[in-house]
């Protein structure tokens, strides 16, 4: 409502025609999630809009860390493998927490017109595994140690944080992708 | 740097006002009185609007999840109106709720009671649905100088040392533990900041401490001086004229971390 | 206590905070106003009214108190765009005879259409009192009516455009002149607005005491229904530099309007707050709860923008601060109140780390008009024990 958007879930293949971008929220834990893509049937109607239709998507949290080659979240797990990048636990720290929880500052490495490279913003975190580096970082957040909090590759964006709980600055990383 | 957080503590009870039986929000003190403080919807809305880092609801009618349909549809409409971090317990016993309620748009799950009845549970949930999901709710007071387990549907304390217990549940896999002492509880007279920080510095995982709260200061003593990741606070924002934003500049002035 | 080095506010103050030299976040935001480009402002102000001039029966709508700040505001777009609005009065149910005369001097000379609205009085004092007990702050039907009646009536209307007045910023760090156009609606009324209790709320909170149809002028519309309005509610003050002491002696020389004495406070001031009899309860309580009160608020202003010294400012407050108002046997009158819970009920909402101490208090001086101020239909004592039971039960 707040950005004249209209989310509808996708169940059924036919459902994709009516998708102009597509997000993968999740929830739950990186095999959960992975099995449950790949047992919807979906995952090829799936692959097909987004690398062959161009359609931008966005992936959330553990549905960033899927996109990638595996997690150690459980043992080792297979991810989707569309991006290269290996999601390992956050290192352990006298310090600091694990789990990751909460508001944490992130760092653009690339400008846009919701948000600068000099400033820090705000977003919310909540999990126990990281990507280390990537080639296609965003944004980078410290905590027991520096990660990849975003990547942004042609039509995919994938963020560790949840825009869609991170008030103003969340509703921005949405506007951002949906335009 | 991580932010320590201010997290509103809504408690849910069922109520009959004029013709209607409707969820209302209370405040409670030691557990026992409960105080009608308004509406949740328009509160959490408040709350956010305040800068709130999360939110914590709880159903505290004793159902299990369930059979509370007066609950979830609060809940439905709640994930309508809010787009904030909400942690959501009350009655859950079982994997399907998990399921149910991060569906609803929950981004943590709390357990409480079903902590003393199966620690497997825990195990479970953490496993299937990840640890940063499963938040270990405990209810403690202290009996003869020691911190224990206090069982609310009983209504006493039982024989579990806190710490022990809470060592378990880290091994369990809960993500986070929401610490509340029942005999603070609502009385406004400060934190149990001596058995958080013992706590915290026992466990890896973050802690949210609740029960007590009455002044701004109480917030910074429960980050400085107990170690808290998190400080919980119910009674304290419905029955002052104090918003998180109030709190929030006062922790800020004391040089801690958090989100302005 | 803590206070601020430039303009002497204490850390007691709403979203206060202070930098390493120990000058508050307000200051500091002030720089911000100072280097706002107004001029573009001005013309992101002339292509908002352009959007909406003549397009319906009235080119906009003024919530309007009859104070400076709104005068002002309704002066401004008159003059300076020729608009026509409709003016929204919201009446409390304390407003003082001169405020009266000002609202209908300044309409009549302006030429512009008035709708006033009273509540119900019984609703009212229900309200009063339960606001009092639950957050040491009476004025609640003032704050939300002011803010939630005129949305309703630019629904009703279909008014897209509505203006207020001065922005927030001027005064606390809710909004900073940084969020650019200060916009009044639902996020901010339930930020800093309504005293974090909305309608439904107080519904829960007087135990269905009070009807919800009763409550309807104090309730903040759906925003699906204000969307499909369009409604734009901005603040004049986000795209016109803020000047009270000027625009405060425009509106006295052009419209005639005149300021008023006020209880506890330095005549000086006259122009402030002279809407409602019941201000100088409201800043007493302010003293009771936070250490400083009207004085201290206006000098800081003044000392801020160094149009004081600091002596004359410390003068002010030792002078008019920390007195009790006459206007308190009206207040206790009306809720059916005694002193002794009076004190209580305020003490218990008192910000740390300030101690209030009541025998240091003197009576303060009465107002001209004080023997004109409405003192009939106060609650009956019964009604008022209702209410005091929750708070003992609050308590205890």
């Amino acid at each position: 409502m707040h950005l004249d958007a209209q989310p509808f879930f996708i169940n059924t293949p036919d459902d994709f025609k009516h998708a102009t971008h597509i997000a993968l929220p999740g929830v739950g834990s990186f095999s959960y999630c992975v099995n449950n893509l790949r047992e919807s049937g979906l995952l090829s109607y799936l692959e097909k809009n987004i690398f062959t239709y161009q359609k931008p998507v966005l992936g959330i949290c553990v549905g960033m860390q899927m996109l990638f080659e595996s997690s150690e979240e459980g043992g080792l797990s297979h991810g989707l493998g569309w991006l290269a990048g290996k999601i390992k636990k956050l290192e352990k720290n006298e310090m600091m927490k694990i789990p990751h929880v909460g508001w944490n500052s992130v760092n653009f490495s690339k400008p846009s017109v919701q948000f600068n490279t000099d400033k820090e913003y705000d977003f919310y975190f909540d999990h126990s595994f990281a990507l280390e580096k990537s080639d296609i970082i965003l944004t980078s957040t410290t905590h027991s140690q520096t990660f990849v909090s975003s990547v942004s590759n042609d039509n995919i964006l994938a963020c560790q944080f949840h825009p869609e709980k991170s008030q103003t600055n969340g509703l921005n990383f949405l506007k951002m992708f949906l335009n | 740097m991580l932010k320590k957080r201010l997290i509103p503590k809504l408690l849910i009870e069922t109520k009959k006002i004029g013709e209607e039986q409707i969820a209302i929000l209370v405040t409670t003190k030691g557990y026992q009185k409960k105080i009608a403080v308004g509406d949740p919807v328009s509160q959490a809305k408040i709350y956010e609007a305040n800068f709130a880092d999360e939110l914590i609801f709880t159903d505290i009618s004793g159902k299990n999840l369930d059979e509370n349909d007066i609950f979830l549809t609060l809940l439905d409409k709640l994930s309508q109106e809010i787009f904030m971090p909400i942690c959501v317990g009350g009655g859950v016993s079982k994997l399907e709720h998990f399921e149910q309620l991060l569906h609803a748009g929950c981004d943590k799950v709390s357990i409480n009671s079903s902590l003393l009845d199966d620690l497997g549970f825990v195990k479970n949930a953490s496993k299937n649905f990840g640890a940063q999901c499963v938040v270990g709710s405990v209810d403690f007071c202290t009996v003869n100088n020691n911190p224990v387990i206090y069982n609310w549907k009983l209504g006493a304390p039982t024989e579990i040392h806190l710490n022990d217990f809470c060592k378990k549940l880290e091994d369990c896999g809960a993500g986070e533990l929401h610490l509340c002492d029942v005999q603070r509880d609502g009385f406004g007279n400060g934190l149990n900041y001596k058995v958080c920080s013992e706590i915290s510095e026992t466990l890896e995982i973050p802690i949210i401490i609740s029960g007590g709260v009455g002044t701004a200061d109480d917030f910074v003593e429960g980050f400085q001086l107990g170690g808290a990741d998190a400080v919980a606070a119910g009674t304290y924002f419905c029955l002052r004229d104090q918003s998180p934003i109030q709190a929030r500049s006062h922790v800020k002035t004391a040089g801690i971390p958090i989100r302005i | 206590m803590i206070r601020c080095t430039k303009c002497n506010l204490p850390e007691t103050h709403e979203t206060i905070t202070f930098d390493s030299d120990g000058v508050c976040n307000i200051c500091l935001n002030q720089d911000k106003r100072d280097a706002i480009d107004w001029a573009s402002r001005k013309k992101s102000l002339d292509e908002l009214i352009s959007q909406y001039k003549g397009k319906g029966t009235y080119d906009c709508m003024v919530p309007f108190s009859g104070g400076k700040d709104s005068t002002w505001t309704l002066y401004y777009l008159v003059k300076e765009y020729g608009l026509n609005p409709l003016v929204v009065q919201y009446d409390h149910g304390f407003m003082r005879q001169n405020l009266q005369d000002n609202v209908k001097k300044v309409c009549k000379e302006l030429g512009v259409d008035i709708l006033s609205y009273r509540s119900n009085w019984k609703t009212v004092r229900k309200l009063m009192l339960q606001s009092f007990i639950e957050k040491g702050d009476f004025c609640w039907h003032c704050h939300t009516g002011i803010f939630a009646y005129p949305m309703w009536i630019a629904l009703e209307k279909k008014i897209p455009l509505i203006f207020w007045g001065e922005p927030s910023a001027e005064y606390s760090a809710y909004y900073s002149y940084d969020d650019e156009i200060e916009t009044v609606d639902e996020t901010r009324f339930n930020r800093f607005q309504n005293l974090g209790i909305t309608a439904e709320d107080m519904y829960i909170r007087l135990d269905g005491a009070v009807k919800k149809r009763d409550l309807q002028a104090f309730t903040y519309p759906p925003l699906n229904d204000l969307k499909a309005l369009g409604y734009r509610s901005v603040c004049l003050g986000s795209y016109v530099k803020w000047n009270v002491k000027e625009q405060s002696q425009i509106i006295m020389d052009e419209l005639g309007w005149t300021g008023d004495e006020v209880e506890n406070v330095p005549p000086e001031y006259g122009f402030e707050k002279i809407e409602c009899y019941m201000q100088g309860v409201r800043d007493y309580i302010k003293y009771i709860k936070r250490g400083y009160t009207r004085p201290s608020h206006l000098s800081a202003i003044d000392l801020r923008h160094d149009k004081i010294s600091r002596e004359k400012a410390l003068k002010n407050i030792d002078e008019y601060e920390g007195k009790r108002p006459p206007s308190l046997d009206i207040f206790l009158e009306s809720l059916g109140l005694n002193e002794d819970e009076f004190y209580e009920i305020a003490s218990s909402h008192k910000i740390s780390p300030w101690q209030f101490d009541r025998s240091k208090i003197t009576p303060g001086k009465k107002t001209h008009d004080f023997d004109s101020w409405e003192r009939y239909s106060g609650m009956p004592r019964e009604e008022t024990e209702v209410q005091l039971i929750k708070w003992k039960e609050i308590t205890s």
